[in-house]
């Protein structure tokens, strides 16, 4: 649906040149939710922009759905915009409009008749939950709810593909859901190619079916979310992952609990993490009544990311260390990453302070 | 009451059809330069908006060239701009002299303000909205009509108001060099002839028209602000 062929954006200016982006080469199908996720300024508005040539890139071909838009002229490509819907972090909606006008903006001068963008209008609200709302001005909306008129308005033309730059940053966690939601919603119904932006892990991770990590002008990891949360390869990737994941509140945990500073010499505190069927707490239950040792859950995290669970647990064996070792074997060989964050009476804090991002 | 304002103001009611001849005559030059100033000033606004580092038409040639030509009308104080485009008010219509002589200075002195303001103005239409209509494909010229002027009309209607007051202070001073109007009524029988209750009554007048001009602005402008 959206192909994206060697592309380059520099900005040039007296004293310095930026490389916004660095060849970048991406492939998003038809349907599908892609996120791209990043740190502020590592290229990710520069990117998306290029997809519908806001941004006209230094070098490289874009093309979406077939059409090569880095070779259409001017007149050409607006024709071509109204299929690629866009929402922003700040709504940038029209305030001297109310909210009908907003959304009929698109509309207008396409040979439709009063009714027919009147009906169309309204079916658009409709979609968005915003009915109600037609005759208020955006000053008297809540971000959400302009949030959810910027949709509408970008779905006015039929279009195939939707362009999200940082489309829920400005608004809280509840709102963020219910935008994200809508957005999964019309996704399905409308078969609308969607890409979203995001600095946050916790927003892409809800909707998206793939994702592309940026950082420095440049994709560094690209795959399925799943894949990409239960084996990051990138240290970048890992940084958001352990955000998203709450690592930092482990070691938060580690680093205060005195119950852990006091471990007897044989006990061991490791961290299991696991991805799908194989549930962390089944196992955990399960070696402690087959290896007849103690196996505490300290603190556990378990997401589910589209469906499949992936878990953290800091768990706290007792028992003899040799039997204990043994069911670490086991849970190994079962396919669970355990890593031992303080045995035989050593806290490898250093270590798991320096692995604390790397998972 | 006829003797009353006879004895405070003698001049005022004897000169009377004279000042309501000369208010005529300043309402006519405030208007007639206004609306002119206006329907030159807001194109030209536009150009320097739309053609600017950034703009949807960006032309730096365009922009600086505009800009220049502004700038060195703005930087003539208005009464030797009033002398200096004699030659200019002559071949355009036909005298110096009169409402008509002093609509042309009038003209060319509020222009490259109505300009700047209205450049000001419609600047602050937020970026962000222009990049919707972008994304939308909405052509340079529809985002000119349908959004900048849209959006920026509240602007437009401040920048204007602000304009009309100093054009009122503008003929004001044209009427000092025989243009016609309530300020060379004032200068002719108030100072030249020390009646000050014509002098007094005038200004009252001035400062109840500038009062006007604010209020219906400011009105226009609750209207139009959601
Ligand atoms: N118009 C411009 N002129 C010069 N440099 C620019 C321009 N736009 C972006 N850049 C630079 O390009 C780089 C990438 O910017 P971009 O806006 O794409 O980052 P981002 O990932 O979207 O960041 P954020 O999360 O803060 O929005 C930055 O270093 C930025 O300074
Ligand atoms: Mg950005």
């Amino acid at each position: 649906m959206i192909l994206l062929q060697d592309v380059k954006k520099s900005y040039f200016s007296k004293n310095n040149t930026v490389h916004a982006l660095k060849k970048v080469n991406l492939h998003i199908r038809r349907g599908e939710i892609f996120g791209i996720i990043g740190y502020s300024g590592a290229g990710k508005s520069t990117l998306i922009r290029c997809i519908n040539l806001l941004e006209r890139p230094t070098s490289g071909k874009v093309f979406v759905n077939g059409i090569e838009l880095t070779s259409l002229s001017e007149k050409e490509l607006r024709k071509s915009r109204e299929k690629i819907g866009m929402i922003f972090q700040h709504f940038n909606l029209m305030n001297s409009r109310n909210v009908f006008k907003n959304v009929a903006y698109p509309l207008r001068g396409k040979g439709l008749s009063k009714d027919e963008i009147r009906d169309r209008v309204f079916s658009l609200l409709e979609l968005v939950g915003l009915k109600d709302k037609a005759y208020s001005y955006p000053s008297q909306l809540s971000g959400g709810q302009k949030q959810r008129v910027a949709i509408a308005r970008a779905l006015a033309n039929d279009p195939e593909v939707l362009l999200c730059d940082e489309a829920t940053s400005a608004l809280d966690p509840q709102t963020t859901q219910s935008i994200l939601r809508l957005l999964k919603d019309i996704n399905e119904k409308l078969n609308l190619t969607i890409v979203l932006i995001s600095h946050q892990m916790e927003v892409v991770k809800e909707i998206c079916n793939r994702i592309a990590v940026m950082e420095n002008g440049e994709i560094v990891e690209e795959g399925n979310i799943v894949d990409i949360f239960s084996n990051p390869k990138a240290n970048i990737t890992r940084e958001f992952i352990a955000s998203a994941m709450h690592y930092d509140k482990i070691y938060e945990i580690l680093d205060r609990d005195p119950f852990i500073r006091d471990l007897s010499k044989d006990d061991v505190v490791a961290k299991i993490s696991f991805v799908g069927q194989n549930t962390g707490q089944a196992f955990i239950s399960k070696i402690s009544i087959e290896y007849r040792i103690h196996a505490s859950i300290l603190f556990g995290n378990v997401e589910s990311i589209q469906g499949v669970p992936v878990g953290n647990l800091i768990v706290h064996f007792t028992g003899e260390n040799e039997k204990i070792q043994r069911a670490i074997k086991y849970l190994e060989d079962s396919g669970i990453k355990v890593e031992v964050i303080k045995s035989d009476g050593v806290i490898e804090f250093s270590d798991a302070k320096r692995n604390r991002a790397i998972s | 009451m006829m003797e009353l304002l006879n004895s405070l103001m003698p001049n005022v009611i004897e000169l009377f059809p004279d000042m309501v001849k000369s208010l005529k005559e300043t309402l006519i030059m405030v208007s007639v330069s206004g609306l002119v100033s206006a329907a030159l000033g807001i194109p030209i606004g536009v150009t320097l908006v739309v053609t600017r580092e950034g703009g949807i038409l960006e032309n730096k040639v365009v922009y600086t060239a505009v800009g220049k030509v502004i700038n060195i009308f703005r930087s003539i104080p208005f009464v030797i701009l009033l002398t200096a485009i004699i030659p200019i008010t002559r071949f355009l219509v036909g005298t110096t002299i009169g409402i008509k002589g002093a609509m042309v200075p009038l003209i060319f002195g509020s222009t490259p303000a109505v300009s700047r303001q209205i450049e000001s103005a419609l600047l602050k239409v937020d970026p962000g909205v222009i990049e919707a209509a972008k994304s939308m494909g909405s052509s340079p010229l529809e985002i000119i009509f349908r959004v900048i002027l849209i959006e920026g009309l509240p602007g437009i209607v401040y920048a204007l108001t602000i304009t009309t007051v100093s054009l009122i202070g503008f003929t004001a001073v044209a009427g000092t060099v025989g243009g016609g109007g309530l300020g060379d009524f004032a200068i002719r029988y108030g100072y030249q002839y020390f009646k000050t209750d014509v002098m007094i009554v005038t200004i009252i007048i001035l400062l109840l028209l500038v009062n006007f001009v604010q209020t219906v602005g400011e009105l226009l402008l609750k209207k139009l602000n959601h």
